[in-house]
């Protein structure tokens, strides 16, 4: 509680006009993140109110691959197919106990090539 | 609480989704020139386009009481095809100095081919040229992060560019700092399905902070809806923020981005 005019600080600035760039800002505000949302709901009540929504999720994307699998030509799909592949090493993100889950997950769907693409046909 | 949607397709919506916004409290928005589902045959489309989105908009919001402003652009889907881009390109001009267009828009890359590349550039040049205000369009899905990072080094490489007066549209959470590390300012697109969800959308304000942030629904004629603007400043507040806070996000900074315009009436509050 002691901390709590310190911590409000970079949510305070981020609303005057001609103080440190959003950058700044930023930067500021992500080192103090977890004490920023201090009043804010705590992880077990951050849980509590999205469980049911992610568990419904992952019953949603398990279900999905049943079906790719019940498909003919399914059980061969699954191993060889590139957006497979990727779905696969997006879910090791999920699970490699890192943060940034979010951001990793997008670079693993995200063409890492340099230079302009073809035009598409 | 009052709402302004910063990226809306109008020209794709109904009356009742005028009316929705309405009652929701949405008192102004602002409508990108972009792609209509189909390639246009000839300049004359984007013509009568642009002309709907400067007269038959505005009229059409002003009926459910919403300001109604525009961008005008070749888009760049369309851009692939380099001669029509460059003469609808010459139509807009003499299209800037209109009351309703807050400038040069959505402009950017959709494959990130070389042909999108040289429409971007020739269109970034129109901006600079004439001192417009920059609303860039960043690729959808596995182009995103690429797109947004070959935009953004043009801009960057262009001195007569002031990061402050481009906003860099439909970042995620892989290129939201691209555009705001640069100075650029940064808005989030809201979908039901496919792209950010309110729920994200909250995380990344979060996780970045507000500042030179907006907030819009794209409501395009895809799956989409005027609803996601509202329902993601819903999720901001369940989780304990503040009006104040809201407010800043979802009137006050489009505000202060279109308002370097010159044109854009409405002030922040408070």
């Amino acid at each position: 509680v002691a901390e709590a005019p310190v911590l409000r600080f970079p949510a305070f600035i981020s609303k005057k006009p001609g103080l440190p760039p959003p950058a700044i800002v930023d930067s500021i505000r992500r080192r103090t993140l977890l004490c920023y949302n201090y009043h804010m709901l705590n992880a077990s009540q951050t849980l509590d109110r999205y469980y049911l929504e992610m568990r419904g999720k992952c019953l949603a994307l398990a279900a999905d691959l049943d079906r790719v699998a019940r498909a003919d030509g399914g059980p061969a799909m699954l191993v060889s197919d590139p957006r497979l592949k990727k779905l696969n090493a997006a879910l090791a993100v999920l699970t490699d106990g890192k943060a940034d889950k979010a951001e990793r997950v997008q670079l693993v769907f995200s063409d890492r090539t340099v230079g302009p693409n073809p035009p598409a046909q | 609480m009052k709402y302004i949607d910063p990226h809306i397709h109008c020209v794709s919506r109904t009356t009742d989704d005028y009316r929705y916004m309405a009652r929701c409290g949405v008192v102004a928005v602002s409508e990108p020139a972009f792609w209509a589902g189909f390639d246009r045959s000839s300049a004359a489309s984007f013509a009568d386009y642009f002309r709907q989105l400067t007269e038959v908009e505005p009229r059409r919001a002003a009926a459910y009481g919403i300001e109604h402003y525009c961008w005008l652009c070749i888009n760049a889907k369309e851009a692939e095809n380099v001669a029509l881009s460059r003469e609808v390109i010459r139509l807009i001009p003499p299209l800037l100095d209109h009351p309703r267009v807050l400038g040069v828009g959505e402009i950017g890359l959709n494959k990130n081919t070389r042909n999108e590349i040289t429409i971007f550039e020739e269109q970034v040049d129109l901006a600079a040229k004439h001192n417009q205000l920059i609303l860039i369009h960043t690729p959808h899905l596995e182009d995103k992060h690429k797109g947004t990072s070959i935009i953004t080094s043009i801009l960057k490489n262009d001195s007569r560019i002031q990061p402050s007066r481009v906003l860099i549209d439909h970042c995620e959470e892989h290129t939201l700092k691209l555009a705001r590390d640069a100075g650029f300012w940064a808005g989030l697109t809201i979908y039901p399905v496919t792209k950010v969800t309110p729920q994200r959308a909250v995380d990344i304000i979060e996780t970045y902070g507000s500042q030179m942030l907006c907030v819009n629904s794209a409501s395009d004629w895809g799956e989409s809806s005027p609803s996601m603007l509202t329902d993601t400043c819903l999720e901001f507040l369940a989780r304990g923020h503040g009006e104040a806070e809201a407010m800043e996000i979802f009137f006050n900074n489009p505000c202060r981005f279109f308002g370097q315009s010159g044109k854009w009436r409405i002030e922040p509050k408070g």
